[in-house]
């Protein structure tokens, strides 16, 4: 079943493919850069400046952007996987990546009109701000509409998210109407997720949140390896059961905010990476929580190094990238546990 | 001891349990036996400390569990719930390890291999629990409660709450079960409170009996008390015969 029963090695080895694609996807764009160019740059030689400029204007904060968005939204799927206690749940799926999205396309439209007062007080923080009371919200709706008794129901889960996809969706539309024509192109590329306007503030607005909650739920690890069996087992055991439900559900949010705020919807890295972790290193997650970090920057990067090279000059939006290697994992894991027991 | 005095639960202003008084002495096994709904599993839940409103009525000694911590109440009792369901490949042994998740790791491999042996399961310790059959994932359940229930042997006075744990279980697993909980009972000093429907495995085992009809105690005593003809046809509404077991402990057959 496990191909891999080393954690700590397999931990490094993960970060190693990281740097690797990282350096990799350094080397790919309009202007090619051989690897020798690129790690040049990065240590701050200027011998090229142009390849200097390009590596440090345009690709590292993209990369570093990709690399962040992927390790939030991969570790938050992990986490919520366990707070839902079924491996199906992911953030975009189930509806927290579209009410962050609704908050902060709120936040967009209205900023200069209904909501001044709200942008005026957190100034560049007020996307992110929203958009993690939007996604905290909206997991704790969902948590407590399909979790009775301590047992949740898998298909009213994904049926919640499926409504509030939808009322997102509509509550977005209704926003376009509202948008300036020059929002509305932000909009539209944003809820396809994107990641084209990588600037080093939101690198930054990204990096901090998403570092503190991968720093912070390993914490729980033991917590929530019990709670998978139920939250009163999880209580008999000695685990404070409540005390792990608002944290993960504010530690999630709190990561999927930051991505989403930076990079729009981007679906089923917080279903996939944790699935693949799964298959290397079982289902423990003192292991499972660091890999999916790594695996989620992983398949982020990745993907926008494929967004960005395969109709090469023009550019895919990464959420269409994702979904389109995602949605196949997606059916494929259903069909693995149609064969094993009912959904 | 293990105390429960007139404890009333009520959900949704609908009464499940009225006025239950229990009590459990280290080393005792008791069984609460009744019909479906009679009260058991909330009885057990209370037991526990699940139940909130009820944990002020529930003491271990003099102190009331509503005085315990979630960590401090986990040394005290070990509760095996009716059914467990859980979603991910978890290996056999990470299962168990679970019960002993405290301990530092030394300790931990220990208590694991000796819980497996107990059930007799050390075969399937690097097996995936999600590939196993219903009967040996209820003894893996029983061998994680068990290793939680026997570590910091001495240190606590210590509850074992079994809700249904043989449900799953054919004859000669249902009974080893059994001789293991009582072994570790005798030998530990371990008050143990079972939930069960066989009224036979209960006669056999337990030192006393405990027979709710409707959320309240009927009757408790040792089995002889309890198990009468006239009762049991009154609380299953089912005609009985209790007969004597050779070896000595009444036995009840449905006529």
């Amino acid at each position: 079943m496990r191909m891999l029963h080393r954690p700590k090695l397999t931990l490094w080895m993960l970060f190693l493919v990281l740097v690797a694609v990282s350096l990799l996807s350094l080397t790919k764009g309009t202007l090619p850069l051989s690897p020798t160019q690129v790690v040049q740059a990065l240590f701050g030689s200027q011998l090229d400046p142009q390849a200097y400029l390009v590596i440090h204007q345009i690709r590292l904060p993209r990369l570093l952007l990709a690399a962040f968005v992927g390790a939030g939204l991969g570790v938050s799927g992990a986490a919520m996987q366990g707070l839902f206690r079924n491996p199906l749940a992911d953030p975009a799926l189930i509806g927290v990546s579209s009410g962050a999205a609704l908050a902060a396309i709120t936040v967009i439209v209205l900023g200069s009109g209904a909501l001044g007062v709200w942008v005026g007080f957190w100034g560049a923080l007020a996307l992110p701000v929203a958009a993690f009371i939007g996604g905290a919200l909206v997991t704790w709706v969902i948590y407590r509409l399909s979790t009775y008794r301590g047992h949740t129901d898998i298909a009213l889960m994904l049926l919640t998210g499926v409504a509030i996809n939808a009322i997102a969706g509509a509550g977005i539309g209704i926003l376009s109407y509202y948008a300036s024509s020059d929002e509305l192109r932000t909009l539209t590329f944003w809820t396809m997720g994107s990641l084209a306007s990588a600037s080093w503030q939101d690198v930054w607005l990204v990096a901090i949140p998403v570092i503190l909650v991968s720093a912070t739920l390993p914490y729980f690890a033991r917590a929530l390896n019990a709670f998978l069996m139920g939250e009163s087992v999880s209580t008999h055991i000695g685990f404070n059961a409540k005390r792990l439900k608002l944290s993960v559900i504010f530690l999630t949010a709190l990561a999927v905010g930051a991505a989403v705020s930076v990079s729009g919807i981007v679906t089923f890295v917080g279903l996939v990476a944790p699935h693949l972790v799964r298959l290397l290193l079982g289902p423990d997650n003192r292991w499972l929580l660091p890999g999916s970090v790594m695996m989620g920057a992983i398949l982020v990067v990745t993907s926008d190094m494929l967004a960005r090279t395969l109709l090469s000059p023009a550019e895919l939006p990464i959420g269409i990238v994702m979904a389109v290697l995602g949605g196949p994992f997606f059916l494929w894991m259903l069909i693995q546990r149609r064969s094993r027991i009912t959904l | 001891m293990l105390k429960v005095e007139g404890l009333t639960v009520r959900l949704q202003d609908k009464p499940i349990l009225t006025d239950v008084s229990l009590q459990v002495k280290p080393g005792e096994i008791v069984s609460v036996l009744g019909p479906n709904g009679a009260g058991k599993s909330t009885l057990l839940k209370a037991l526990a400390g699940d139940l909130l409103n009820a944990r002020e009525s529930v003491k271990v000694g003099d102190r009331s569990l509503a005085a315990y911590s979630t960590a401090e109440l986990a040394k005290v009792r070990a509760m095996m719930p009716q059914s467990i369901q859980l979603d991910f490949p978890f290996l056999v042994s990470e299962v168990v390890e679970m019960g002993v998740t405290f301990l530092p790791s030394q300790q931990r491999t220990d208590y694991i291999d000796r819980a497996l042996k107990l059930f007799d399961i050390q075969s399937l310790k690097h097996r995936d629990y999600l590939t196993l059959s219903g009967g040996e994932q209820q003894r893996v359940q029983l061998a994680r409660v068990i290793a939680q229930a026997s570590f910091q042997a001495e240190q606590h006075p210590r509850y074992l709450l079994l809700d249904e744990c043989t449900s799953n279980l054919d004859l000669a697993h249902q009974h080893q079960v059994f001789e293991v909980v009582g072994h570790l009972a005798k030998s530990q000093g371990i008050g143990v409170v079972t939930a069960l429907h066989d009224l036979n495995l209960a006669s056999q085992y337990s030192d006393r009996l405990v027979l709710m009809q409707s959320g309240r105690v009927v009757s408790q005593g040792t089995a002889e008390v309890v198990l009468t003809e006239a009762r049991i046809r009154q609380v299953y509404d089912y005609p009985v015969q209790v007969m004597s077991h050779p070896r000595g402990w009444p036995m009840v057959i449905p006529v």
